[in-house]
């Protein structure tokens, strides 16, 4: 009876514990040559470091994303172009993102579109904790490694799990196989709305400067120069009077650093003074980014034919 | 002291004293600023200045909680119903319990002091039982309220931007996060304490099932709900008095239940409308609470109806200001705003709530037949328990979160 006793739960929790680590190895491994076929490769963003030899390439946040359109770019500049702004990411992303583009060549043009959340204090979920995106690449690209390590002490035993890396991607996967996101703007996502409301203000004066989010800006700029790329670093246009005294003092280091001018738009007159060219206070709209394109296409011919 | 005194009015004496610095610094932490706030604003519109500043103190995690189990203690001994302990590292254990420090279950002390003076051996069968709990709970929280919480967070973040169907599911999605999420940390606790071989008291029972208001407060926190009734409801004169004075002290109840999950009125608003809409249960009769294998059209009927009421009222208890639930009242009448189409939640969440509902709608009608969880066979068990785990790791949000009842 004792015996049966010890005997029931002791087949319960081998049974648990062998399921557990065959049913996420077989499930991880499937969703592994899932995620990197070649179907997914064509569809899903964060792989464009692998199929995109582009010669300029833009990072940033949803104001990249949103703001660079790669064909109006590429009809001015004459050369291609990739948008690899990713929603929501701020530098350590970027940065991750382009030491994986670098290993594979060396693009003509590096463009980061600055946003606050690049060099201010926040909070874990606004920050290192957005890098979980990075973890379908975990084990195949040892710079998304070194993001997600960012994360915490933790990870590395999180993903000692087959699934973990792939925890809340499995519709994604899916699509980007079976029922494929076709993005033909080159990363480039348009937002089609206008702006109905009247302009509003703000200020940084409560925010903090994150000094290892500014050191992963310098490593940014100088990895990307040390392999001469031109490198350009922008802040597009809002609509909202803003009092930036970190982003000035962003600026001006990188400009001692560097030699290096930030070329800001953010209160720049034909678009503040436009609110039909704005999707919402801090995104352009598909006309927006249009202009906003033509603008910053003229600079990058510019910096490409410096020496 | 209360234990040792003959004299009844030293006792009462000495219960008041404890009763007030237990409450006191529970007030000092919890509602001090609010009072004052209030007070402020008031003296602000009659011109007059007010001068006491904010105390901004970080609120101990748990605070309630354990205040309420310290007091429950306290009234016992005063009752004579549990022996006053005293061995100071048995009374520190009952207040510190680490499992259900935090989110209770609010326990007992005739329930649970006496476990600590018992020999514990380790024993399999808890183990098992307490890894099945914690899974369950892990379930519960990481892929149910977690995933929903990336919906109700943006939605009621910004409720002026979003359109009446978007405010509704938030809402609807809100009744199930803070379900999932208590729930799930009960039964975390509860397991993690049943490994060690301790019996916490059960919190939940499938409160969305409930056929009425009454019978839902029978189900949904347990350990407070029968902590008011036992503590407040009871010595105010319960159903002792006649029917108007048991309305009112069933009012008062929940006013106060509502204050003890956090000083802001939403929380009062909150208490004050479970009261009244037990109240108004009351005055239509005797309230029957449902047998739980009855399936019938009457009984869904009244699941829905019970179930919409406490969604209603969760709006207060999610709103960050009165003014705030208002508007996502107001705003879910109308058409105006975006939709917030989230195919992440719509589908892991989905996925979610299809296997709760599953396993809660069978554990409620057909008690004893969903075989998959609850099999005696350990290998059935076991394989259905390690698809929860895969579940969790594909699913559930695995990112640094906290429990939504910590703050209280």
């Amino acid at each position: 009876m004792v015996k049966n006793s010890i005997n029931k739960p002791v087949i319960f929790i081998a049974v648990l514990i062998i399921m557990t680590i065959l049913g996420d190895t077989l499930i991880g491994n499937v969703l592994n040559s899932l995620y990197f076929s070649d179907a997914s490769i064509k569809n899903e963003r964060l792989l464009a470091y692998k199929q995109s030899q582009k010669d300029i390439i833009i990072f940033g946040s949803s104001r990249a994303e949103a703001h660079f359109d790669p064909m109006i770019i590429s009809q001015i500049t004459g050369m291609s172009c990739y948008n690899m702004g990713f929603s929501g990411q701020n530098i350590y992303f970027h940065k991750a993102m382009l030491e994986s583009v670098l290993e594979e060549y060396s693009p003509k043009a590096i463009v980061l579109e600055l946003l606050d959340i690049d060099f201010v204090k926040t909070d874990a979920i606004h920050d290192k904790e957005k890098l979980s995106v990075l973890l379908p690449l975990y084990a195949a690209n040892k710079h998304a490694k070194q993001a997600i390590q960012l994360r915490g002490r933790t990870e590395k035993y999180k993903n000692l799990s087959s699934i973990y890396p792939f925890n809340s991607a499995v519709y994604a996967i899916l699509r980007n196989n079976y029922y494929p996101f076709v993005n033909n703007y080159n990363g480039y996502i348009p937002i089609h709305n206008k702006w109905e409301y009247a302009i509003d203000s703000t200020s940084d004066s409560k925010s903090k400067i994150d000094e290892f989010k500014v050191k992963a800006i310098y490593d940014f700029i100088e990895k990307a120069q040390n392999r001469n790329c031109k490198v350009l670093i922008t802040v597009s246009p809002y609509y909202m009077i803003r009092r930036d005294s970190l982003f000035n003092e962003i600026s001006k280091r990188i400009r001692t650093r560097f030699d290096l001018e930030v070329f800001s738009l953010s209160q720049d007159r034909r678009f503040l003074d436009r609110r039909d060219l704005f999707a919402d206070p801090m995104h352009l709209n598909t006309e927006g980014a249009k202009q906003f394109s033509e603008i910053i296409s003229a600079k990058i011919l510019k910096l490409v034919a410096t020496k | 002291m209360i234990e040792r005194t003959d004299k009844a009015i030293k006792k009462r004496y000495y219960l008041l004293l404890s009763i007030i610095l237990n409450f006191g610094m529970l007030f000092i932490y919890k509602y001090f600023d609010f009072l004052n706030s209030s007070i402020h604003v008031l003296m602000d519109r009659l011109s007059v200045r007010w001068p006491v500043p904010n105390l901004d103190l970080l609120l101990p995690v748990g605070i309630s909680f354990f205040t309420f189990q310290a007091v429950g203690y306290t009234i016992d001994v005063y009752r004579g119903q549990v022996k006053a302990e005293k061995h100071f590292g048995y009374y520190a254990l009952f207040i510190s319990f680490f499992p259900q420090l935090v989110a209770g279950p609010i326990e007992r002390s005739k329930h649970l002091l006496p476990q600590f003076r018992e020999v514990h051996f380790f024993d399999f069968n808890n183990l098992e039982a307490g890894i099945k709990q914690m899974i369950w709970g892990f379930f519960m929280k990481l892929v149910v309220a977690d995933r929903l919480a990336m919906y109700v967070q943006p939605v009621y973040g910004n409720l002026e931007l979003h359109n009446g169907t978007t405010i509704l599911l938030a809402t609807i999605f809100f009744a199930f996060q803070i379900y999932c999420d208590f729930a799930g940390y009960s039964n975390i606790a509860i397991g993690t304490a049943r490994i060690m071989g301790f019996d916490l008291m059960n919190n939940f029972k499938r409160p969305y099932f409930a056929t009425n208001i009454t019978e839902f407060w029978h189900r949904w926190h347990i350990s407070l709900s029968t902590w008011f009734r036992d503590y407040v409801y009871i010595p105010l004169g319960g159903n002792r008095f006649g029917h108007t004075r048991t309305k009112f002290n069933l009012f008062v109840t929940f006013m106060v239940s509502g204050i003890w999950h956090g000083a802001n009125w939403t929380f009062l608003v909150w208490g004050g409308l479970h009261g009244v809409l037990q109240v108004i249960e009351k005055s239509f009769g005797k309230i029957k609470e449902s047998k739980s294998t009855v399936l019938n059209l009457s009984s869904v009927l009244k699941v829905f109806l019970t179930f919409s009421f406490v969604t209603v009222t969760w709006i207060f208890f999610r709103a960050s200001g009165i003014d705030q639930a208002f508007i996502a009242i107001n705003r879910i009448l109308t058409t105006s705003g975006i939709p917030f189409k989230d195919a992440n939640t719509f589908i892991y969440g989905g996925t979610g709530l299809l296997i709760l509902f599953t396993r809660e709608f069978f554990n409620e009608f057909y008690p004893g037949k969903f075989l998959i969880l609850e099999s005696k066979q350990p290998v059935v068990s076991g394989i259905a328990y390690s698809f929860l785990v895969l579940v969790i790791l594909l699913i559930g949000i695995l990112d640094q979160s906290q429990f939504i009842y910590f703050q209280f």
